[in-house]
C-alpha cells in the first residue's frame, strides 16, 4: 500500500480480533484509511487486544479500530481502555466496529456495553466507513490543536 | 534452474507415509491399503478416467458435506440421481484444520441433538469403512472438496476410501485459507500429497489432482490466477502426478474469463513441454462465482445459468456449481440437487459452442500472456535449486501476491480495481514483477471507457465490488 499513497498523517492500528479469517472489509479498510491521508498499520485477522497493545507501542500510532465480524468481541475486548492505560497509552483512540454481538440488540445497548469497556467510539452494522473516516478525523485533529 | 532439479521428486515415501499413519494412531490402514483398494474400484470412479473419455459438456461438480454419514449418504445418493458427474465429499473446518479431537466431538454431540455442529464431513472422525461405505454402489469419481494446508492424512484417508480426485495445494490451500500456517511446510505437505496421488493410483487410472484457481475470489488478477495454477501443476509434476486440473474462478468479466482459459491451457502446455513432463494430462476446471450471491433464490438462479453459459464459452472440462443457498448457509439436499439439474439443463441448450474470439479477448489474451510469461520467468530465475523454495521466495518477496489473502507472509501490495466491461484491472504492482507496458496498458484499459456507477475513492469502489453480484 505504501507504494500506492505513501500516506504520512497520522497512525492508525487496525485488525479483526478473535479467530476470523474474513479479511475483505479489513483490507478495504486499510486503503480507505490511506486514501484518507492515515498512515494504517494493518495487522490483519485473528488478534488479542493484547496485539493491538503491542502495535500500537511498536507503531506510536495514535489511534486504534479493531474490528468484530464474529460477535467474538462481546468476551475479548472486555476491559480494553484498562489495557490500554496500563501500557501508558491512556490518551491513544480506541474505536470499534463490526457485527458487534450475536443476535438482535439495540444500537444503544451495543453502544453502551463497549463504551463500558473504554472505547471512544462504537459503529455497529456500519453500511459505509465513512462515518468512521470522519470521525477519525475530528478526533484526532481535535487532540493535537 | 528446474532442468537441473533432477532429485525433486520424494521417490518412494512409504516409511514416511507409515509413520505419519502410526503418529496419528489410526488402526487398519498402512501405505498399501489405498493402492489395493483404488486397484480394486471400476474405472468409473476415477477422474483421470472421466477426462480421458470424449464428451459434449463439461462435467458438473457439485460441492457438499454433512457431518452425519446418514445424511451424507442421502446427497450422494441425490447427486448420484441427478446424474452429477462428479460427487463431492466437502471437509468440515476443524478437520482442515487437523483439529480431529474438537471434529469428533462436535459429530458426537451433534448426533445426541439432532443437528448439524460441523460445516462437512469430518472424515477422519468417521474412518475409512464407513467413508467407503457412502460410495458404494455409485459409478462415478469422487472428488475431495477441502481447504488444507496440511492435508497428509486426510488424503491417506480419501484415497483409502476410494476418493480418487484431490483438490487444492500448497498456495492455492494456504494464502486464501490461513494466517499464520508456515507456508514452506505447507509446500512441503503438498508435495507429500502429490506424491502419495501418484504411488496410489492404477497405472491405467493415476489419482487425479486438481488445483483451486479462484484464491480469494476477490479481484484476483488473472495473472495471478494463471501463475499460482502453474507453479501448483510443476510441483504435482515433479512428485510423478500424471492428471492434473488447473482451475480459475468466473471474474465477472466473459472476455477475461476466455483469454484466461486460453493462457492457462497454452502455458500448461508450455512449461509442462519444457520441463518433460509432456505426458501429464491437463484439464481445465471452470468455477462459478465465487464471490457474494444473491440472497433472492430467483437472482441466485439466473447467476448460476449466466455462469454456466461462461463455463461452455471458456471450454471448460469440469464446472464447479453452485445453489441458489449459496447466500444463506449450505444448501440443502434438495437445492444441490436442483442446481446439478439446472446447470445440465443449460449446458445442453448449447451443445456445440466452437470458440469465440473478438478484440477485447485478444486484447486480454496478449496482455495475460505477456504479465504471466514475464512472471513465471522471475519464478524460475530464483537463485534456489529447487522449485518449491523458488515459490517460497516469491511469496515472501511479493513477486506472487493474492489480493485480500489473510496469509502473514502474503505481501498484500498488488491492488486492483474494476474498469470498464468490469475486468479486473491492476492498479498498482506492489513487488510483482510485471513489464513496464503491460503495468501502462493496465492502467490504460482501467482509464478507458465508462466506468458509470464506478466512482468515488478506492475503498469504496473496493466495498461495492464486494457485492457487485449479490
Amino acid at each position: 500500500m505504501s507504494d500506492f499513497y505513501n500516506a504520512a498523517g497520522p497512525g492508525v492500528v487496525l485488525g479483526v480480533i478473535g479467530h476470523d479469517i474474513h479479511v475483505v472489509a479489513n483490507r478495504i479498510l486499510a486503503i480507505g484509511l490511506a486514501e484518507s491521508g492515515f498512515r494504517p498499520y494493518n495487522l490483519g485477522t485473528s488478534n488479542d487486544i493484547d496485539d493491538f497493545v503491542d502495535a500500537t507501542l511498536e507503531t506510536g500510532a495514535r489511534a486504534v479500530l479493531v474490528s468484530s465480524i464474529n460477535g467474538e468481541g462481546e468476551e475479548a475486548c472486555a476491559g480494553t481502555g484498562e489495557r490500554f492505560a496500563r501500557a501508558g497509552l491512556a490518551e491513544v483512540l480506541l474505536y470499534i466496529g463490526g457485527n458487534l454481538v450475536i443476535g438482535e440488540r439495540s444500537s444503544d445497548e451495543v453502544e453502551r456495553l463497549f463504551s463500558g469497556y473504554g472505547f471512544h467510539r462504537v459503529f455497529h452494522r456500519p453500511t459505509t466507513f465513512r462515518p468512521v473516516f470522519e470521525a477519525l478525523r475530528r478526533d484526532l485533529y481535535h487532540a493535537r490543536f | 534452474m528446474l532442468g537441473s532439479d533432477h532429485d525433486a521428486c520424494l521417490g518412494n515415501i512409504d516409511e514416511e507415509r507409515a509413520r505419519l499413519i502410526e503418529t496419528s494412531g489410526t488402526k487398519g490402514l498402512d501405505p498399501t491399503t489405498a493402492r489395493l483398494f483404488l486397484e480394486s474400484l471400476p474405472r468409473a470412479r476415477f477422474a483421470s478416467h472421466a477426462y480421458r473419455v470424449p464428451r459434449h459438456h463439461p462435467y458438473i461438480q457439485p460441492r457438499g458435506g454433512f457431518p452425519s454419514l446418514n445424511k451424507q449418504r442421502a446427497l450422494t445418493t441425490a447427486l448420484d440421481e441427478a446424474e452429477a458427474d462428479f460427487i463431492p465429499l466437502t471437509i468440515d473446518s476443524h478437520t482442515r484444520h487437523n483439529d480431529y479431537l474438537t471434529a469428533s466431538r462436535l459429530l458426537e454431540t451433534g448426533e445426541k441433538q439432532g443437528r448439524d455442529l460441523l460445516n462437512g464431513y469430518p472424515i477422519i472422525s468417521h474412518g475409512v469403512a464407513r467413508t467407503r461405505s457412502l460410495f458404494e454402489g455409485i459409478e462415478r469419481p469422487v472428488s475431495l472438496r477441502h481447504g488444507t494446508p496440511d492435508a497428509r492424512l486426510l488424503a491417506e484417508y480419501a484415497l483409502a476410501s476410494g476418493i480418487t480426485e484431490i483438490e487444492g495445494g500448497g498456495l492455492s490451500y494456504t494464502l486464501p485459507y490461513s494466517k499464520a500456517f508456515p507456508l514452506d511446510r505447507a509446500l512441503m505437505n503438498w508435495q507429500y500429497v502429490d506424491r502419495l496421488c501418484a504411488a496410489a493410483g492404477p497405472v491405467d487410472a493415476p489419482v487425479h489432482r486438481e488445483s483451486f484457481g479462484p484464491l480469494t475470489a476477490t479481484l484476483v488478477p488473472p495473472v495471478i490466477t494463471v501463475a499460482v495454477q502453474l507453479c501448483e501443476l510443476l510441483l504435482a509434476a515433479q512428485q510423478g502426478v500424471r492428471s492434473f486440473s488447473v482451475s480459475f474462478g468466473q471474474s465477472g468479466s466473459f472476455e477475461q474469463d476466455i483469454a484466461t482459459a486460453h493462457v492457462l491451457r497454452e502455458q500448461s502446455a508450455k512449461l509442462l513441454s519444457r520441463f518433460g513432463f509432456a505426458d501429464l494430462r491437463v484439464s481445465l476446471v471452470f468455477h462459478q462465482w465465487m464471490g457474494a450471491f444473491p440472497a433472492e433464490p430467483s437472482l441466485a438462479w439466473q447467476l448460476i445459468a449466466a455462469s454456466a453459459m461462461v463455463s461452455r464459452l471458456v471450454g471448460a472440462e469440469k464446472v464447479v456449481i453452485k445453489t441458489p443457498d449459496e447466500a444463506i448457509g449450505i444448501p440443502t439436499i434438495e437445492s444441490n440437487a436442483a442446481a446439478v439439474r439446472a446447470v445440465r439443463y443449460v449446458l445442453d441448450m448449447f451443445p456445440d459452442v466452437s470458440s469465440l474470439t473478438n478484440e477485447v479477448i485478444e486484447e486480454e489474451r496478449d496482455l495475460i500472456g505477456s504479465e504471466v510469461t514475464h512472471l513465471m520467468e522471475h519464478i524460475f530465475a530464483q537463485a534456489p535449486a529447487s522449485l518449491l523454495s523458488a515459490v517460497h521466495r516469491c511469496v515472501l518477496s511479493g513477486a506472487i501476491d493474492v489480493p485480500f489473502a489473510p496469509h502473514e507472509h502474503n505481501a498484500g501490495r498488488l491492488i486492483t480495481d474494476r474498469g470498464p466491461g468490469r475486468r479486473i484491472r491492476i492498479l498498482a504492482p506492489g513487488a510483482v514483477p510485471l513489464p513496464t507496458a503491460d503495468i501502462a496498458r493496465e492502467r490504460h484499459l482501467l482509464s478507458l471507457g465508462d466506468r458509470a456507477g464506478n466512482c468515488g475513492p478506492l475503498w469504496e469502489r473496493l466495498l461495492r465490488d464486494v457485492r457487485i453480484l449479490a
